[in-house]
């Protein structure tokens, strides 16, 4: 008996802390010896914590409701790449004679391309080698040979004049030509399906019958 | 041939547009035809499938046209003047076929149509509906529902 007042009443700091379910137990019986003292006003002081932990639950358990009716609307929305806007502006050009087009806000910048790369030994078919620009390395990626490989013959011979520099800037697609830039909204675009093979495939731009990048599938084919 | 006659005997009349593939004559059922378009731009898509030859924009929708004769192992040639796309809708989809020409509509009972000679690999030949005879040529009647595979039906939905 007297070792379970000294528990409650005067235990020192350093035991709490090493024996938290003492401790616990302590604070409990505390609370206990003073409800029998405090009056009912104190009482109802202290019944708002649980409630509060009540309404967090009831709060956690609402959210993911509207997340799951929100997530149901992205689904029906053909899958569309995360970056899409209603209106955002597109860069045409050109690989292989095909015209293609990149998101310009997916792009850190265009560079004039010589044909002159350092080529690293072991490195992918579709690298051409690596540049610096601004003293900072740059893999120049032939386009043509990472994006349709089919249309190459032995004869086949680009000559990228361009390159849209992607990524952190340390990624490089080699293009023939630059054409133009154009305003696209949503609608103009026929987006990729959910079971595409291709990550780098968003969509058609209908209007121009040219595949639309998504420059971050191409950087994970890149990864890949 | 009694065409004209209705259904007098030998099945019900169904209609094939027919259209010339390397001189030979090849009809499909008419019902599955929603038009067909003069050759103008045929924009093609990186990444796709051989037998695709590329998209085509038919009043703001996207139509894939499938290189007939390379599906049907025939030589390629140019585009001519008489090359047409015929826009199909199959049972997965709407497609288009590139033709050298398309010749007319005929009608056959069902009872005119035979079935294909069993003289190519099952691979050439599951698109062979059957075989009609016309004016002393034969007619193949193609089944577009298995003009493609089902993989390549689902391959070609992407575009």
């Amino acid at each position: 008996m007297s070792l379970g007042s000294d528990k409650n009443r005067t235990k020192p700091v350093s035991e709490k802390v090493e024996e938290p379910d003492h401790a616990l137990k302590s604070y409990l019986d505390t609370l206990l010896l003073e409800i029998e003292t405090i009056p009912s006003e104190s009482v109802t002081v202290k019944e708002p914590p649980p409630v509060a932990d009540i309404k967090v639950e009831e709060t956690q358990i609402s959210e993911p409701k509207a997340e799951q009716s929100t997530q149901t609307q992205q689904q029906q929305d053909s899958a569309l790449p995360e970056w899409v806007e209603n209106e955002f502006q597109v860069l045409l050009f050109k690989v292989n004679g095909i015209t293609m087009g990149i998101p310009l806000n997916a792009m850190k910048g265009i560079l004039n391309y010589s044909g002159e790369a350092s080529q690293l030994p072991g490195q992918p078919a579709w690298s051409l080698g690596v540049i610096l620009n601004r003293d900072e390395k740059v893999v120049v990626i032939d386009s043509a040979r990472l994006l349709m490989p089919e249309r190459l013959t032995a004869d086949t011979q680009t000559e990228p004049q361009q390159l849209l520099l992607i990524g952190e800037g340390d990624r490089a697609l080699a293009v023939d030509t630059i054409c133009n830039t154009m305003s696209v909204v949503k609608e103009d675009v026929r987006w990729r399906n959910g079971i595409h093979n291709k990550p780098w495939y968003a969509g058609i731009i209908v209007e121009e019958l040219s595949v639309l990048l998504d420059v971050d599938g191409v950087l994970q084919l890149l990864a890949a | 041939m009694s065409v004209d006659d209705d259904e007098s005997g030998g099945g019900p009349l169904i209609q094939f547009v027919t259209f010339i593939l390397m001189d030979e004559v090849y009809g499909i059922n008419v019902m599955q035809v929603q038009e067909v378009l003069r050759v103008t731009e045929i924009a093609p898509v990186p990444g796709a499938p051989s037998y695709v030859l590329g998209i085509v924009n038919l009043r703001g929708n996207v139509v894939t046209v499938i290189d007939t004769r390379k599906r049907f192992g025939l030589p390629s040639v140019e585009v001519s003047d008489n090359s047409r796309i015929v826009v199909i809708e199959s049972e997965k989809q709407v497609v288009g076929i590139l033709v050298d020409a398309v010749a007319e509509v005929v009608e056959l009972r069902e009872d005119e149509i035979d079935a294909a000679p069993n003289v190519g690999t099952d691979e050439s030949s599951r698109y062979i509906q059957g075989v009609a005879t016309q004016e002393g040529r034969l007619l193949i009647l193609v089944d577009l529902n298995k003009l493609l595979t089902d993989e390549e039906w689902q391959e070609i939905s992407m575009y």
